[in-house]
């Protein structure tokens, strides 16, 4: 899960970007309105977490640019002004969720969760796929119901493909949901994390889509399911 | 204590009244009893006359010695309508001129002492008695004899003090009528003044509505100054609600610096990271403090009042080329470390004039003023410094701050966008406020790189 953070204040900048590190996303963090704007255009995140007092570019400025220009990301506004008219001005501007400062990194993350899930246009907390299943809310992976040990990059790898499951995802893109800007990366990062996947999860799992990149293996029946 | 005032007023009024009612009174009292008795004399002295001429013209040849008592002298008849009388009061005597006496009323007229020489009105005692009479003396028409008509002194002051009582009671059984309606009045009059009091008794601290009672002239100025005064403490109530839900708002940033910073710590795993987390979170903790340094000295500068109204608490000569000295000094270690070229301007003129005010407050205005400039001039800048008899001016270059929003700086809490240092957005306004506390007046330009705050003498 890659996610564009928008903050200026450093204190509240560096601990988000730890604090959501440590839950298993890949943050990246602008603390000016211009930067921020721009990387939401280029870059292809899951969510993004705006901050509405910035310097340079308002907060409800750079929303209202993004859903201009037919960005669809979903957006997590943060702020200090907790007044009725700005919780009401962000929801109409496009914001899908609002949180008043102090919050607890608890409460962001499980926002943040729901988020995600109605994005990718799922319902249930847990996805699922053949006889894995994923609980993103406490990064624990099962199968057949027994819990896997995955390291926070395998986490997120699985967490990607069964949030997309029907498409196939290149080297490329895996990297840029992996990896935050910033963040090396080794040239064969990917496949080593699917090779890992793969080993302990089944050699079907992911199956190699040869000159596109990789793509979740087909299930074996329609009656395996997770948890049997 | 209203109460008690209140009622005294009207306690007083009634009072003052009853006195002065007395004292009129009592002047015309003895007025009207020095008339009464030039008036009582008058008409006796005309009733004793009229009686001695008669009785002087009388042929005493004839007379017997003694005439019978009067009492006895006429029929019970002639006595019905005898009228209100008192006629022990009055007397006669007839005297031959060598004091014999030859008729009298037998009553009191034969204890007239003889007055050889009477002629008309003298005041003497009786024979064997203190009383005072009022006597004419009159020789008779054939000067044979000599003929006494009194009467008694008491008698005639009984009756002036009498006519006195008759004119003045009515008035005494007025009186506590006519000081209960005073009081009634005055009660009634008075009925506004206790509604506006009690309208300030009930009322609410924080309500600053003004007072609609119609009230009499006499006491409009009061409630005037009591509504204005309500305006202002609404003023100030209000500045001071702003305050708190700014003060409230601006804090919320760090604090959510620091929760976040802490459950930070508190879910790494990583030694590294939670170290990390730690420092971020005294850095949170220091500017935290600062910030709130900085909003208890504003709330202390917001809540005096302006120069115009009362003057600074402390009253100091302070130099300003000595703050401004001290102020550069502190600045020093970051000037230099900076790497910062600081100019201080020969002052152009007179030296600056000194100026009486609170020195601590005053040097915090110039450090705020120099701190700033340190702080947003870009490493390898310039500041420059002049102090001469109009102003102080501190100036910068290398800022980020558009021109056009010169006039919000100083507002409290903002902060132009782009500001990379960090800060309250309070500095400003601290210094501004000093300022306006001194009569002095704080004015930022900016003229393409450079950007200048100036306080004007």
């Amino acid at each position: 899960m890659r996610i564009l953070l928008i903050e200026d204040d450093p204190i509240i900048g560096d601990g988000l970007k730890a604090g959501l590190a440590a839950l298993g996303y890949a943050v990246d963090w602008f603390a000016d309105g211009p930067a921020g704007l721009a990387a939401g255009k280029s870059a292809e995140y899951d969510a993004a977490i705006l901050d509405l007092s910035l310097p340079g570019l308002d907060g409800f400025d750079i929303l209202r640019q993004w859903r201009g220009a037919g960005l669809a990301l979903p957006v997590l506004v943060l702020t200090a002004r907790s007044g009725l008219e700005e919780r009401v001005e962000g929801l109409n501007l496009g914001a899908d969720d609002y949180l008043g400062k102090p919050f607890a990194l608890e409460e962001l993350n499980a926002r943040l969760r729901a988020l995600l899930r109605r994005s990718h246009g799922q319902a249930a907390p847990v996805l699922a796929h053949g006889p894995v299943s994923f609980d993103p809310e406490r990064r624990q992976a099962r199968k057949n119901g027994e819990e896997i040990a995955l390291s926070p990059k395998e986490t997120m790898l699985l967490e990607l493909f069964l949030l997309n499951k029907n498409s196939v995802l290149s080297k490329n893109r895996i990297e840029e949901k992996l990896y935050p800007w910033g963040e090396e990366v080794m040239s064969n990062a990917v496949g080593v994390h699917v090779h890992h996947l793969r080993r302990k999860l089944g050699e079907d799992f992911i199956k190699t889509v040869h000159g596109l990149g990789y793509a979740l293996g087909t299930v074996p029946g329609p009656t395996s399911g997770a948890g049997r | 204590m209203k109460k008690k005032q209140r009622w005294s007023l009207r306690l007083r009024l009634s009072l003052f009244f009853a006195i002065l009612l007395l004292m009129t009174w009592s002047i015309a009292l003895v007025w009207s009893w020095l008339e009464n008795r030039a008036y009582i004399n008058e008409f006796f002295d005309t009733q004793q006359m009229l009686f001695a001429k008669r009785l002087a013209a009388a042929d005493f040849g004839s007379l017997t010695r003694q005439l019978p008592d009067t009492e006895d002298l006429f029929p019970k008849s002639a006595r019905v309508h005898k009228g209100e009388q008192e006629d022990d009061a009055l007397g006669f005597a007839i005297f031959d001129r060598q004091g014999r006496l030859l008729l009298s009323d037998d009553e009191n007229g034969s204890n007239f002492i003889f007055a050889e020489k009477g002629n008309g009105f003298a005041n003497s005692r009786l024979r064997g008695e203190d009383d005072l009479w009022r006597i004419v003396w009159l020789p008779s028409l054939d000067g044979r004899a000599l003929v006494a008509v009194g009467q008694e002194l008491d008698y005639r002051a009984d009756m002036v003090l009498e006519m006195l009582a008759g004119q003045m009671l009515p008035w005494l059984l007025l009186l506590p009528v006519l000081l209960i309606c005073l009081a009634v009045i005055v009660g009634r009059e008075l009925a506004p003044l206790r509604s506006v009091a009690a309208n300030l008794e009930k009322r609410a601290p924080a309500d600053v509505t003004p007072i609609e009672t119609e009230v009499p002239a006499e006491a409009r100025p009061l409630v005037r100054s009591l509504n204005n005064l309500f305006l202002r403490v609404g003023s100030l109530l209000r500045r001071e609600r702003t305050f708190i839900s700014d003060a409230a708002h601006e804090l919320r940033t760090p604090l959510a610096g620091l929760s976040i910073q802490a459950q930070v710590a508190q879910i790494a795993k990583d030694p590294a990271a939670r170290a990390h987390a730690l420092e971020q979170l005294m850095a949170g903790i220091k500017r935290a403090s600062r910030l709130t340094d900085q909003l208890l000295m504003l709330f202390k500068l917001e809540s005096q009042q302006d120069s115009s109204q009362a003057a600074p608490p402390r009253q100091d000569e302070v130099d300003w080329a000595e703050l401004l000295t001290e102020a550069l000094a502190e600045a020093q270690g970051q000037v230099e470390g900076k790497n910062l070229q600081l100019r201080e301007d020969p002052p152009a003129g007179p030296a600056a004039p000194a100026i009486t005010g609170n020195r601590d407050l005053l040097a915090i205005l110039l450090r705020n003023l120099v701190s700033n400039a340190v702080k947003y001039t870009p490493p390898g800048g310039r500041i420059e410094v002049a102090l001469d008899q109009r102003g102080l001016s501190i100036a910068n270059s290398g800022h980020q701050v558009p021109a056009e929003l010169a006039p919000r700086l100083g507002e409290r809490f903002f902060r132009p966008p782009g500001q990379r240092e960090p800060g309250s957005g309070l500095g400003l306004s601290i210094a501004r406020r000093i300022a306006q506390l001194h009569g002095l007046r704080l004015v930022v330009r900016i003229k393409s790189d450079w950007f200048e705050v100036k306080v004007l003498f």
